[in-house]
């Protein structure tokens, strides 16, 4: 039985490259598999992440800050399973239970209820552990009974990101991922979420929490890591790294201009 | 290092360990099984959602096939006038429809099985093989269906049900494994490359006409029969018929049959589990 001492997560040298420009071309399909052509341009490609190490141990609530095109979503989906790196190594113990967009993987035409039991499923929970943190779930999504009998399209948008956070949150997990899921939440529902987070992390579970709101970062969380184009920029107290980061922000300088202006 | 300022860390939900490397391939025929429960929510997703707001609703399983039943008795029982050898025409051409059914209407609805669950796959991290699974599963009904009328018919019309038909299960096993096949090869690559799905449908309009549908092989004359031997799905049809119909059979289309699904087992996990790890990237 492995222990919780043991990290939540282990990443090393964690890479992933993603190629540009349009993935299916037939001048270049044919080039090279008809004409065996091995000289044509190499396709330029991004490097999200690049050598990327960090450790998190179970129970610890971390803010990932970056810019958008940081890093910050590739590797929250190579935390939940979504997707391969290129390089390094990861390991994962426990279940990692994702929210990496409000309403994700509901289908409209199916009720409240099917949608949950699609996503418990998906998460490789048994039907006896969904029927059993389903009355939790519709109660803290706010829905009545005849809401979950009815298709998701019905549903106002405030309606639908509830359920969606009811289940990120109250289903089973040792880890939970959040990526900017709180913009689209009005402002008493994002308080009653935020609140949740801090509560699964109260509890002991890990928590990945991506935000733009540095506020809302340093309420919930206890240590930061900030990514810059895919590299590991800083890992350490929450104060510190929301600190240097918002300074980085005010600057209108990204991280890596600062450092060099420094020199 | 910020520590945690939890004292007492609690069980663990799961005791998954997961080791991410940066693979080729990462699935397993394991997978298959322990993907059931996913497979099978999907299945009832997609049939429950395939009726909603629809009038008609699951009797489209009965009419559908009655349009298609109507076309073949003209073009060729009214038509070619086509030799089934004393089988009543309609129970003749509704084996050979289950059969095409169980393969092409699989196939139509699986192409884009990855790519319309995108946001399941790039946000959730579902098994992926689990939306092949519930492709196949969803789509035995409207064979099913068929396969009764055809049933029906004989026993309306006094034809004599050949006691081979105690072998239809394993038949039908065939067909899902070669069903399965093409179906991992076709919704797969479609990820990469949307031509598939624009090639589909005219695929299995002309496959209409180049497979036994509704007419045998035995009366195929001399070069469309030979070509017809080497249609994967026309060994079958003629063994679904041996079964059922108790009509003699060749040799040679079921051994290109069982060579051909050998083949595309083998060549639809291939692909299948080469594509799996770019799917969230590429879809």
């Amino acid at each position: 039985m492995p222990t919780s001492s043991e990290p939540a997560i282990r990443a090393d040298g964690l890479g992933k490259d993603y190629l540009l420009g349009e993935l299916t071309d037939i001048r270049r399909a044919v080039r090279a598999k008809v004409l065996r052509d091995r000289a044509q341009e190499p396709r330029p490609d991004f490097h999200a992440l690049d050598a990327v190490s960090f450790e998190i141990s179970h129970g610890e609530a971390v803010g990932v800050l970056g810019a958008n095109g940081s890093g910050k979503s590739t590797l929250m989906q190579i935390i939940a399973g979504i997707s391969t790196p290129s390089s390094g190594r990861m390991e994962i113990l426990g279940r990692v239970l994702p929210l990496l967009e409000v309403g994700a993987g509901f289908h409209p035409e199916l009720t409240g209820r099917e949608n949950v039991v699609l996503y418990g499923t998906v998460l490789g929970l048994k039907p006896s552990e969904i029927a059993r943190y389903m009355p939790e779930i519709r109660e803290f999504a706010e829905l009545d009974e005849a809401h979950m009998d009815t298709p998701l399209k019905r549903y106002s948008m405030g309606m639908q990101a509830r359920l969606s956070f009811a289940v990120a949150v109250r289903f089973p997990a040792d880890i939970y991922v959040f990526d900017e899921v709180m913009a689209v939440v009005d402002d008493h529902f994002r308080g009653v979420a935020a609140k949740e987070i801090a509560r699964l992390h109260e509890l002991g579970r890990t928590v990945l929490f991506i935000s733009h709101d540095l506020d809302l970062v340093r309420a919930i969380c206890d240590r930061g890591i900030w990514l810059d184009r895919g590299r590991l920029h800083m890992d350490g107290p929450i104060d510190e790294v929301a600190d240097a980061y918002h300074r980085a922000q005010l600057r209108g300088l990204d991280a890596a201009e600062a450092a060099a202006s420094e020199l | 290092m910020a520590a945690s300022d939890t004292a007492v860390s609690p069980p663990l939900a799961s005791d998954e360990r997961r080791v991410v490397l940066p693979v080729k391939r990462r699935v397993r025929i394991g997978d298959l099984w322990r993907s059931r429960f996913v497979a099978l929510v999907l299945a009832s997703r997609d049939l429950k959602v395939k009726y909603k707001q629809s009038l008609i609703g699951p009797p489209w399983l009965v009419l559908q096939p009655l349009g298609i039943l109507a076309g073949l008795i003209v073009a060729f029982h009214g038509v070619a006038n086509v030799d089934t050898g004393g089988i009543p025409y309609t129970a003749f051409a509704l084996t050979g429809l289950t059969v095409w059914t169980a393969v092409q209407t699989t196939l139509l609805n699986g192409v884009n099985a990855f790519v319309m669950n995108a946001q399941l796959i790039r946000r959730v991290a579902t098994p992926r093989i689990a939306f092949i699974t519930s492709t196949v599963l969803s789509n035995l009904i409207a064979p099913a269906v068929i396969l009764l009328g055809a049933i029906v018919v004989m026993l309306l019309t006094g034809t004599p049900i050949s006691p081979r038909a105690v072998l239809l299960p394993l038949i039908a096993v065939w067909i899902i494994l070669m069903t399965f096949g093409l179906l991992a090869v076709f919704a797969s690559a479609s990820v990469r490359f949307r031509d598939v799905s624009t090639l589909l449908p005219f695929w299995s309009q002309a496959g209409l006409f180049l497979t036994p549908v509704g007419f045998s092989l035995a009366t195929a004359p001399g070069r469309t029969h030979d070509v017809l031997v080497f249609n994967p799905l026309t060994g079958l049809i003629e063994i679904t018929r041996w079964s059922l119909l108790g009509t003699p059979t060749e040799v040679a289309p079921l051994i290109v049959s069982a060579v051909f699904t050998v083949f595309i087992l083998w060549f639809g996990w291939r692909t299948f589990t080469r594509l799996e790890t770019t799917f969230a990237d590429f879809v």
